[in-house]
């Protein structure tokens, strides 16, 4: 007797074969409907819904996308949420792009460094917010402190509409960075040293090998970061909602758009118009997502 | 490139044989740039951990003194277990986040060992089913969640019990997908002979998961495990959510707390952080090759 094991794909299989595997996957079948496909069209059947504690639904139509789609709220969330992915996603990628190539060429210390590096990666958000609302501090901050020491007086960093959304993207570049490095250099780890063995020979220097062989040979690590980064990039949460406090100043010229759909199913319990933000929040992702995988065929590499 | 002693470009292929003597102007701004980032990554830590040690009235007075001789004290760590019982936190996080690990590296390497090494209808489409649910974010969903699990009846109770499970149920069902994603990659690179034999000798399905698949695919099951764990310790959103009564509070949700009411208590703030943060990373110090090649598998798959 043969097992499915010791059979190739394709073959047609054993009922006995069968049950096992449907027997293993069954767990996980059921838990992605209950809590995943399910939940998700029942999400956007609420969108156009009332819905009370209980999930009890009474349909209204387009009201909840009228009235969003109306109010001036969600184009300002909608306009900062951009402006941080905006902030964040090329300087994010650039500054990881220049630690991996750094780390790349020196062998001593690497792993050390990388370590450090992948640190806030790592980090609870919730607390890595806290320190950074602390260092922001305009009373008794770090950075005024520091800025002290060259005779310039700081602001309220976190209080004020000109400066908060900066602040906070700092603290989200700050984040990423450390993750994107890692997936970046082992990119460039893994491009064949014979390639800047044979520019050497044509006599490219460091930077004309950096952008004719690194950055080609690495798109495809590129490519990933960038969607990650985006993806996450529109969904800031932690960061804002633990830095920016309700009363501060700042407050609507950060709030961003999964904050705005907090707020509106946590706080207020309008479950259908948050519903229907979230909506909106996974049209946006998934039109971004679908435009970089278009646009990868102009500029990523496969080898 | 303007230094004449060592071309950068150089030594790039073999950086082992790179010369010690002579370090050109561009090596040194290159260690430094990563010194400097370095700092600005560890350094935060530092800082935080030295003030927690420090009376509430010197952090805000001098944050960069040491907490040497008579400014020491451990105050804000007993303030941390008696007023805002940072010990039931701990608690309820490793419940929840250990609970949610194992459940999660079960149900998914049984799934992965399904989907990799049985034949059965469907199967490609239940592949694709996985990959896309990880499409799906936690907002687009939680709602819905929520309200099911009250209609259970198991949020909003006072049963310390069904509060747990309401918020492991949709950690869990979060989690598996980029888990099989993972399971599945390792567990395809297994020879299959060892299953064969397994077989022959009489072995059935799940005595070959547990006693083969199991012990093989171990480090592929601890990365998984280690950054399932993180996600779930480290997780806001959902926790918001589903964790309203102080008694269910794990540590990041009593941050938070923490965070909206102690206002100016920076030596309270301090210890909490603190005792977030440290198992973490003392963990991560010293699993940090899993974490890091797990990472980097996992991103060239994905």
């Amino acid at each position: 007797m043969k097992s499915a094991l010791t059979r190739r794909p394709g073959s047609g299989y054993k009922l006995a074969d069968a049950m096992w595997g449907y027997f293993f996957v069954a767990p996980v079948v059921i838990g992605l409907a209950v809590f995943y496909a399910f939940p998700f069209l029942q999400n956007i059947y609420f969108s156009f819904c009332e819905v009370d504690r209980f999930n009890r639904s009474s349909f209204i139509g387009l009201d909840n996308y009228r009235e969003m789609f109306g109010s001036a709220e969600l184009y300002q969330s909608t306009g900062n949420t951009f402006l941080y992915v905006l902030l964040t996603v090329p300087l994010g990628i650039f500054l990881a792009m220049i630690v991996a190539a750094l780390l790349n060429s020196k062998a001593r210390g690497q792993s050390a460094f990388r370590t450090l590096y992948y640190l806030p990666a790592i980090t609870m958000p919730a607390a890595i917010a806290m320190v950074w609302k602390w260092i922001y501090n305009g009373n008794y901050g770090v950075l005024n402190e520091f800025l002290k020491l060259f005779g310039i007086s700081g602001r309220n960093w976190l209080n004020e509409s000109a400066t908060a959304m900066i602040a906070v993207a700092v603290v989200g570049i700050w984040s990423m960075v450390g993750y994107n490095m890692v997936i970046l250099l082992a990119g460039m780890q893994g491009i064949s040293p014979s390639y800047y063995e044979a520019a050497q020979i044509d006599g490219a220097g460091a930077l004309a090998c950096f952008f004719h062989i690194t950055i080609p040979m690495l798109s495809p690590s590129i490519f990933f970061v960038l969607i990650t980064s985006l993806i996450s990039g529109f969904q800031v949460f932690d960061t804002i909602y633990m830095m920016i406090g309700k009363t501060s100043l700042a407050y609507e010229s950060t709030q961003s758009l999964v904050m705005l759909f907090y707020r509106n199913a946590f706080d207020y319990g309008y479950k259908g118009y948050a519903s229907a933000v979230s909506i909106y929040i996974f049209v946006i992702i998934l039109l971004f997502t679908l435009i970089q995988f278009v646009a990868q065929k102009k500029w990523v590499h496969y080898e | 490139m303007r230094s004449n002693k060592v071309k950068p470009g150089q030594t790039r292929p073999e950086p082992a044989r790179g010369s010690r003597a002579a370090v050109s102007p561009g090596q040194v701004v290159s260690y430094l740039v990563l010194i400097i980032w370095a700092l600005t990554t560890i350094y935060p830590f530092i800082w935080v951990t030295l003030n927690s040690f420090k009376p509430k009235g010197q952090i805000v007075s001098s944050s960069f003194s040491l907490p040497i001789g008579a400014s020491f004290t451990l105050d804000n760590y007993k303030v941390a277990f008696q007023r805002v019982d940072v010990g039931l936190a701990y608690r309820n996080s490793l419940v929840i986040s250990g609970s949610v690990t194992v459940l999660v590296v079960i149900l998914a390497g049984l799934a992965a060992y399904g989907l990799v090494r049985y034949v059965f209808p469907g199967r490609q489409w239940l592949r694709n089913l996985v990959v896309a649910a990880m499409m799906f974010p936690v907002f687009a969903t939680i709602i819905p969640v929520f309200g099911m699990e009250s209609a259970w009846g198991i949020t909003n109770t006072d049963s310390m019990l069904l509060t747990w499970l309401s918020i492991i149920l949709p950690q869990v069902a979060g989690n598996l997908s980029f888990a099989i994603i993972v399971l599945m990659g390792y567990i395809r690179s297994l020879p299959v002979d060892l299953e064969e034999a397994a077989f022959l000798e009489g072995y059935g399905a799940i005595r070959i998961f547990f006693k083969i698949i199991l012990p093989l695919a171990r480090p592929s099951f601890a990365t998984v495990a280690i950054f399932v764990f993180l996600w779930s310790y480290n997780d806001l959103f959902t926790q918001m959510f589903f964790l309203r009564y102080k008694e269910t509070f794990t540590i990041t949700r009593l941050l938070n707390e923490i965070s909206s009411q102690a206002g100016t208590n920076y030596g309270l703030m301090a210890a909490a952080v603190v005792m977030a943060v440290i198992p973490v990373l003392i963990v991560y110090v010293i699993l940090q090759k899993n974490i890091i090649k797990g990472l980097t598998a996992g991103a060239l798959k994905g």
